[in-house]
C-alpha cells in the first residue's frame, strides 16, 4: 500500500472536480438530432483517463466515484449504478491496456469508452432486459469515436500539464 | 525525481530533471513513457475487437428477436389473447368471440385461422403467418391476429429487418 499525501489528495480532487465540471458541460449540450438518447461524447472520461494517467490508479476510481455521486444528485439512483458501474470497468479496462508497451491512446482511449458502455449497458439490463444489446451495439460502436475524441484530448494535455510540473510528488 | 508518482507514465530519473521549463519536452517525454504514440498498431486490434463485438450484440439481439413471437389476438382493438409461441407445446386452437366466432390455432412457430363465421373468409385464406410483424385481420368478426417479438415491444427492428 502506498502512502497517500497530501498532494494526491488535491490532485485526486482537482480531477474529481474537473470531471463534474466536464459532464456538466456534457449535460447541457443540445441533443444532435442524429444521435441516440444516451449516446454521449463522454468528456468525463478525459479527467478519469488523465487521473490514470498522471497521477495513479486509486485516483482515478475516486473521480469515478465523485463522478457517480454527481449523477446520483443529478439524476437518481440507476444514473448512479451506470455511471459508477461503467467507470469502474472502463478505469480498470484502461488500466490493463496501459499496462502493454505497443499501445497508443488511442488503444486506451477507445477501450475504456467501450468498456464504460459496457458497464452502462449491464446495469440497464440488470433493470430491463435483453433488448438492451441490440442498443449496446450502436454505443459500442460510438464508443470508438468517442474514445478517440478522449485520448486526442489527453495526448495534448497531458504532456504540457506534466512539463508544468504540476503532477510531481 | 518522479515527477508523476506511481502513475504508469513514471518518467525515468535522467528526463525528468530539465522538465520544468522545458516546454518542448512533449515529444521527449512520449518518448520516454513507454515511447506511447497517439496511436500505435495495436490499438487497430483494439478498435477491430470494439467494432467486433458490437456487431456480435447486434446479430444476437436480431436472432433472438426471431426465435422469441408472441401472438396477439385483438377483438375490436382491444387485447383478448396474449400468447409467447415459445411456451406452447402442442398446438392450441382458440375460439375468439367477435361479432362472429373465429377459431385461431396457434403452433409453435406459426399462428393462422382455421375457420371463421365470417361471409369473405380472407383470414382463412391469409393462411400461416410466422415472422414478426404480420398479422391477419378478419374485419367482418373484427378479429385482428398479430405476430410480435416476444422481447420487444417496439416495432422498429421488425421493420428494418
Amino acid at each position: 500500500m502506498k502512502k497517500i499525501t497530501t498532494s494526491k489528495i488535491t490532485q485526486t480532487a482537482m480531477l474529481s472536480a474537473v470531471a463534474l465540471v466536464l459532464s456538466y458541460i456534457e449535460m447541457s449540450l443540445p441533443d444532435l438530432p442524429f444521435v441516440l438518447p444516451g449516446m454521449k461524447l463522454g468528456l468525463s472520461n478525459i479527467a478519469t483517463m488523465f487521473a490514470l494517467s498522471a497521477v495513479s490508479l486509486p485516483c482515478a476510481l475516486v473521480v469515478c466515484l465523485v463522478k457517480a455521486v454527481f449523477a446520483l444528485l443529478m439524476r437518481g439512483f440507476t444514473a448512479f449504478l451506470m455511471s459508477l458501474c461503467g467507470g469502474v470497468l472502463s478505469v480498470l479496462m484502461m488500466y490493463l491496456v496501459m499496462k502493454l508497451k505497443s499501445v497508443g491512446y488511442v488503444g486506451i482511449g477507445v477501450s475504456g469508452a467501450f468498456m464504460h458502455n459496457l458497464g452502462q449497458i449491464l446495469v440497464a439490463f440488470a433493470f430491463t432486459d435483453s433488448t438492451v444489446f441490440a442498443y449496446f451495439s450502436v454505443l459500442g460502436l460510438a464508443s470508438v469515436a468517442t474514445g478517440m475524441v478522449t485520448a486526442l484530448a489527453v495526448y495534448i494535455i497531458l504532456p504540457k500539464v506534466l512539463a508544468i510540473g504540476l503532477y510531481k510528488d | 525525481m518522479k515527477i508523476v508518482g506511481d502513475g504508469i507514465l513514471d518518467v525515468p530519473p535522467n528526463v525528468s530533471k530539465n522538465l520544468h521549463f522545458d516546454i518542448n519536452s512533449r515529444d521527449r517525454l512520449h518518448m520516454k513513457n513507454r515511447e506511447r504514440r497517439y496511436f500505435a498498431v495495436c490499438d487497430v486490434f483494439i478498435i477491430l475487437i470494439a467494432v467486433f463485438a458490437s456487431v456480435i450484440a447486434l446479430v444476437s439481439q436480431f436472432n433472438s428477436n426471431a426465435d422469441a413471437l408472441c401472438c396477439v389476438i385483438k377483438v375490436r382493438g382491444e387485447t383478448v389473447e396474449t400468447i409467447e409461441l415459445s411456451t406452447i407445446k402442442a398446438p392450441v386452437t382458440l375460439e375468439i368471440d367477435g361479432e362472429m366466432p373465429v377459431v385461431v390455432s396457434v403452433t409453435q412457430s406459426s399462428v393462422k385461422v382455421e375457420s371463421s363465421a365470417c361471409p369473405d373468409k380472407l383470414c382463412e385464406h391469409s393462411g400461416e403467418i410466422t415472422r414478426s410483424g404480420q398479422s391477419i385481420v378478419c374485419l367482418p368478426a373484427k378479429v385482428s391476429v398479430t405476430l410480435k417479438s416476444a422481447t420487444q415491444q417496439n416495432e422498429f427492428d421488425a421493420v428494418v429487418r
